[in-house]
């Protein structure tokens, strides 16, 4: 998904075209996150570069909010999750069919990285995690 | 201002990235620079309508580019890894493939990491 423009004309300071920039890259996340029940390999990807897009803008605001650096580790790990199984996803499709037990393994593996990925998604967003406020 | 102060920051952490990588290209060290390079990218799609970063395209394409050979690179480590001892010959040609394009990758960047200018107008 190409990022949306962020609107920064009258933004009024740094602080200003901070939130801007987050609440944008934070909606375009979310927007994707209903990948992640789905478990459709183009969409978990997807929802991986989001939030990318969304660590990057928070890291480089880091200094503006005390919530910033826990949102952004949180996302880091979600982001490691996704990555693991989107790596595994381009190999299934590569790895011939005769490798049976190979493409056992790998599915296996798949899994476990979705299921982490639930897991870390749902502990960010619960009562006490970063993006739960 | 800030944000000129912030593309400053970034293109001088993706020079000295660039700088460590052409000296002496290794795994690690492409690993920094495009991580830096994402970084550079990610600014110019928040900020971009309060800066004017030149050298983006050619950036686009080299993140492109390392993505392939870093891929391969995974890709291999992970099949050596899941692959059963009794499929060994059904994966080998895979194998094969992924190590050629690690290695065109690898010769492909060298060439274009010389290329690569980024600067704030």
């Amino acid at each position: 998904m190409t990022p949306r423009v962020v609107a920064l004309a009258g933004a009024r300071d740094r602080s200003d075209a901070m939130r801007r920039v987050i609440v944008l890259r934070l909606a375009e996340m979310l927007a994707l996150a209903p990948a992640l029940r789905r478990g459709e390999a183009h969409e978990l990807h997807e929802l991986r570069i989001a939030c990318k897009r969304l660590r990057y803008a928070l890291e480089r605001f880091t200094a503006q909010a005390a919530t910033v650096p826990a949102a952004a580790v949180r996302l880091a790990a979600i982001q490691d999750a996704l990555g693991e199984l989107h790596d595994r996803d381009v190999l299934l499709a590569a790895v011939p069919a005769a490798a049976e037990a190979t493409r056992a393994r790998l599915s296996r593996a798949r899994a476990r990285a979705l299921v982490r990925a639930r897991a870390l998604w749902y502990e960010a967003f619960a009562n006490g995690g970063p993006f739960a406020d | 201002m800030w944000a000129g102060h912030l593309a400053a920051a970034e293109i001088a952490a993706f020079a000295r990235a660039r700088r460590r990588f052409r000296r002496r290209p290794d795994a690690d060290r492409l690993h920094d620079l495009r991580v830096c390079a994402r970084r550079l990218l990610s600014l110019d799609e928040d900020l971009g309508t309060l800066l004017r970063l030149r050298g983006m395209k050619r950036l686009r394409r080299f993140v492109h580019l390392t993505g392939e050979a870093r891929d391969a690179s995974v890709l291999r480590a992970l099949l050596r890894d899941a692959c059963e001892a009794s499929e060994r010959a059904a994966v080998r040609p895979l194998a094969r493939d992924l190590r050629r394009r690690e290695r065109r990758g690898m010769r492909r960047i060298r060439r274009a990491v010389t290329r690569l200018r980024v600067r704030a107008s």
